[in-house]
């Protein structure tokens, strides 16, 4: 009798229990909604009659260094340097950091823009690698370009960290070479830094996939949607976290996470930092959450900041193979990063940071996918033992999704609002198909590949790369770096 | 299949018989909230397609109506080197179509306000006079100065750069009237917008501007100051005074841009404010301004300052390189303990004259290898330091 009580007090308190969660959730993604909304609108207002001239003409404009590690990127290499170097800004350089490569990549940088190696005095302000040798053209056209070559560090932190390093300006903008940047890139993403008044830290913005993209000599030629279920289901994903989550944080100044792929940082604050950390699995979460971590310890006032603009088109996985060590990865490095600074988790000391934005990422990014798999779990069992109600558990399954649904559509429709960036009727639709079916098809993958980055994290394991193929915009047989799949 | 008709007819058995009020509270909250989901994706998939066929369709329009305007402008009026060139009744009839077409509809009149605007920006001498009369002959200005009646700060702000871009010389009195508005972005575009209109140069806002200027402000104020064609330009060091410490280091920075010699005493004397960062704009403004008088007042506030204005302070004196501050650059790489000075050190060492150089750096016998590699790095002529600052 006892133990019939104690069972349904567990079962009670569970069911409940998992309600509220969701609820929470729900109310939480509504909260974030509005926020992003008010936040764009006020982007877009600010924005209505600005003008870039003035800052693309200023002597006052603060310099960029952009880094772009590059490891076996022979195949992109020439293009790739020649988009970054034609970015719209009027002081920056462009530091690409050649990750022992194992194939002809630093060959045909040498080749292309007439290298030579320079007696530059590399200052090791974070701990990297060894670098070999530092090049500089001597083609005055390409006078902003240095080419750093370093020895293998096995994680796109170590050359990162090795281009920090080198970097002349006061600013740096975290990408890579296959990154296809918007030419005005720079210009918008230095816009939070001049324009607020508390110290800017960090800018991002919208990131896009580019695997159905018309690409020409490494510039973007048509925004196509992609054709491929994974790639599509992952549009959805960005879209759903740069335009509707990142912006809301953005809101608040409870933004984390800063793209790898695009991300625009103060140096002297990422220097005090520690610069990006080589153990991380997320890389890009963890040096945020230490940005913010050292600003807050410091006592002093900052901001991070979004902006709901597409600048960056990248490749994302297309097979599941690479999608699976992607996400695998991403997973174990947030919980590897929520571990690591779990002194902030609900500290008053951090602020937003640790009681808001921290806990978020706590209980529903962390805590969402494992509760899910428990209630799927439970759901099997009350299934087998024939306790389960169907009418109500139907009822909670289409509220669920109903809920999920209007969530990614809401996106679409925002994302429509900022940029309209599908020409065609068709693509759009293609998205909102995908939104209908994306709970259904894409989210176990997700909920999946999650645990098994937990599990990874918990038993310890290491994680392998193998040779993998990418498609897309690129030629065939191009195999993803280490690194480059990380910060997919 | 048997299996799954069973269940299918369970299912629908039990929805049929219970109603909504037998089911518990949660799952009554569920089904409302999915019921409200399905509803919102309906209006939302909706409303993508409709905001898209509106979008679509106004693109069609403006296309419509710049292609109309286009042909008229570079056919009848673009065509003539000036205005007196135009005989009047051609000027006439340009300037009856050009209305016709602007009162076709909003659309027709957004595209030529935007297009006139944009042959205003690009062109210059006659032709753009040429634009400025039909801006006028259109009374587009009307369209403009009503922008800056609106209750919207951004539509305000959106009039005052239609302002600037047109040159409407006597707007200046609805412009004044913004000088006081209560939002930053408003105010700093009425005084850009008077800065180009005005003829003669009056920096009053400057006096009386309480709230600090984001560098943003700064750069928009710097580059309609300093791209006006004034007769007399003002003595900034007056402003130096300011409370306001981003009226100050904007001061700072339109004097140096301005040569403004007569200023060093005055900038020297805020090497005592207690602003950081005006500090910084001071150090390195002297340093521009080739500023000898300032090299001792520098080199003894040195061991007070930060790393950042200890950094700044080297380069000044390398940028001044009148050979007094050698012996004491000289020191400062010997003894540097951050790379910031020591690379600050060497790169104002290496900026003095060859023989003055060349004197200290055979001075320097017994130097380790990060202090000889910097001195190579500065001597490498394919890299050029930019960014210490």
């Amino acid at each position: 009798m006892e133990y019939v009580k104690v069972k349904e007090v567990i079962r009670f308190t569970f069911e409940h229990g998992i309600f509220y969660y969701g609820i929470s959730i729900m109310g939480t993604y509504l909260m974030l909604i509005i926020f992003s909304i008010i936040e764009i609108i006020k982007y877009q207002r600010k924005n209505s009659f600005i003008s870039y001239e003035s800052l693309l003409t200023s002597q006052h404009t603060p310099g960029i260094s952009v880094i772009a590690p590059a490891y076996n990127e022979g195949e992109i290499i020439r293009n790739g340097v020649h988009t970054l170097l034609s970015l719209n800004y009027p002081k920056f350089e462009v530091i690409i950091v050649n990750d022992g490569s194992t194939d002809d990549s630093l060959q045909q940088l040498i080749d292309e823009y007439e290298l030579v190696e320079v007696n530059f005095a590399y200052h090791e302000e974070i701990v990297t690698q060894p670098v070999k040798k530092i090049y500089k053209s001597t083609n005055p056209v390409y006078a902003k370009l240095m080419v750093i070559d370093k020895e293998n560090g096995k994680s796109k932190a170590d050359a990162s960290n090795a281009g920090i390093n080198a970097a002349s300006y006061p600013l740096f903008l975290c990408t890579d070479v296959d990154c296809i940047l918007h030419k005005d890139t720079l210009l918008k993403m230095v816009k939070p830094f001049v324009e607020e008044k508390t110290k800017v830290i960090a800018t991002g913005a919208v990131i896009r996939i580019s695997n159905s993209c018309e690409v020409e000599n490494g510039f973007l030629k048509k925004v196509r949607a992609p054709k491929q279920f994974l790639p599509l289901f992952q549009e959805l994903e960005y879209i759903r976290a740069f335009l509707m989550g990142r912006m809301a944080w953005s809101r608040i100044n409870g933004l984390m996470l800063v793209s790898g792929g695009l991300g625009l940082f103060d140096k002297d604050i990422v220097l005090k930092a520690g610069g990006y950390s080589h153990e991380s699995f997320g890389e890009d979460l963890e040096l945020v959450t230490r940005m913010r971590i050292y600003m807050e310890d410091n006592k002093q006032k900052y901001k991070v900041k979004y902006i709901p603009e597409s600048m960056c088109w990248t490749e994302v996985p297309s097979t599941l193979s690479v999608y699976s060590r992607q996400r695998t990865r991403w997973a174990k490095g947030l919980a590897q990063t929520l571990w690591f600074h779990k002194k902030v988790f609900l500290n008053p000391k951090y602020k937003v940071f640790g009681l808001v934005s921290f806990p978020y990422w706590v209980f529903f990014e962390w805590l969402a996918p494992i509760l899910e798999f428990g209630g799927i779990i439970y759901y099997i069992y009350i299934i087998i033992t024939g306790q389960i109600t169907w009418s109500y558990a139907i009822a909670l399954l289409i509220f669920i999704y109903s809920f999920s649904v209007m969530i990614t559509i809401i996106s679409v429709l925002w994302d429509e609002i900022t940029g309209m960036k599908y020409q065609k009727k068709s693509e759009v639709l293609k998205l909102c198909a995908a939104a209908v079916i994306e709970p259904l098809v894409y989210h176990p993958l997700v909920l999946f590949f999650s645990i098994r980055g937990n599990w990874f994290f918990l038993t310890g394991q290491k994680l392998h790369w193998g040779i993998m193929t990418r498609s897309g915009f690129k030629k065939k047989n191009n195999k993803l770096s280490d690194y480059e799949q990380r910060k997919l | 299949m048997q299996n799954y008709c069973d269940l299918s007819g369970k299912l629908c058995l039990i929805f049929s018989k219970v109603s909504y009020r037998d089911y518990p509270l949660l799952i009554q909250i569920a089904i409302l909230v999915s019921i409200l989901a399905l509803c919102v994706i309906t209006f939302t998939l909706s409303f993508i397609f409709y905001n898209r066929t509106k979008k679509q369709r106004y693109k069609r329009k403006a296309d419509e109506a710049e292609s109309l305007i286009l042909d008229e402008l570079n056919e009848h009026l673009l065509v003539y080197d000036s205005i007196t060139d135009m005989p009047q009744d051609e000027l006439n009839s340009t300037v009856r179509k050009l209305n016709e077409l602007k009162n076709k509809n909003a659309i027709f009149k957004e595209v030529l306000v935007k297009l006139l605007i944009y042959y205003k920006h690009n062109l210059t001498g006659n032709i753009s006079r040429l634009i400025t009369s039909a801006y006028f002959s259109l009374r587009l200005n009307e369209i403009t100065l009503s922008k800056l009646k609106s209750s919207f700060w951004f539509i305000k702000a959106q009039g005052l750069k239609e302002l600037q871009a047109i040159h409407d010389y006597d707007s200046t009195e609805s412009i004044q009237l913004l000088l006081k508005n209560k939002n930053i972005d408003v105010r700093v575009e009425a005084y850009a917008t008077l800065l180009k209109l005005q003829t003669h140069l009056s920096l009053n806002f400057l006096k009386n501007e309480k709230e600090d200027l984001s560098n943003w402000h700064q750069i928009l104020l710097f580059d309609a100051i300093t791209k006006s064609e004034y007769t007399e330009i003002p003595d900034f060091s007056y402003f130096l005074a300011s409370q306001n410490k981003t009226i100050v280091i904007l001061s700072i920075k339109l004097l140096l841009h301005y040569k403004q010699f007569k200023a060093i005493p005055e900038l020297i004397k805020l090497l005592a404010h207690r602003d950081e960062k005006i500090r910084n704009e001071t150090i390195y403004t002297l340093g521009a301004l080739n500023a000898e008088d300032a090299e001792q007042k520098l080199i003894s506030i040195y061991p007070t300052e930060r790393n950042l204005n200890k950094s700044q302070i080297l380069l000044a004196l390398g940028a001044i390189a009148s050979g007094n501050a050698l012996n004491f650059l000289r020191d400062k790489f010997l003894q540097a303990d951050h790379y910031t000075i020591l690379k600050s050190a060497t790169a104002a060492i290496m900026s003095h004259p060859v023989a003055l150089k060349e004197k200290i750096l055979e001075s320097l016998n017994d130097i380790d290898e990060e202090q000889r590699a910097i001195i190579k790095h500065f001597e490498d002529p394919l890299i050029k330091l930019h960014g210490i600052r």
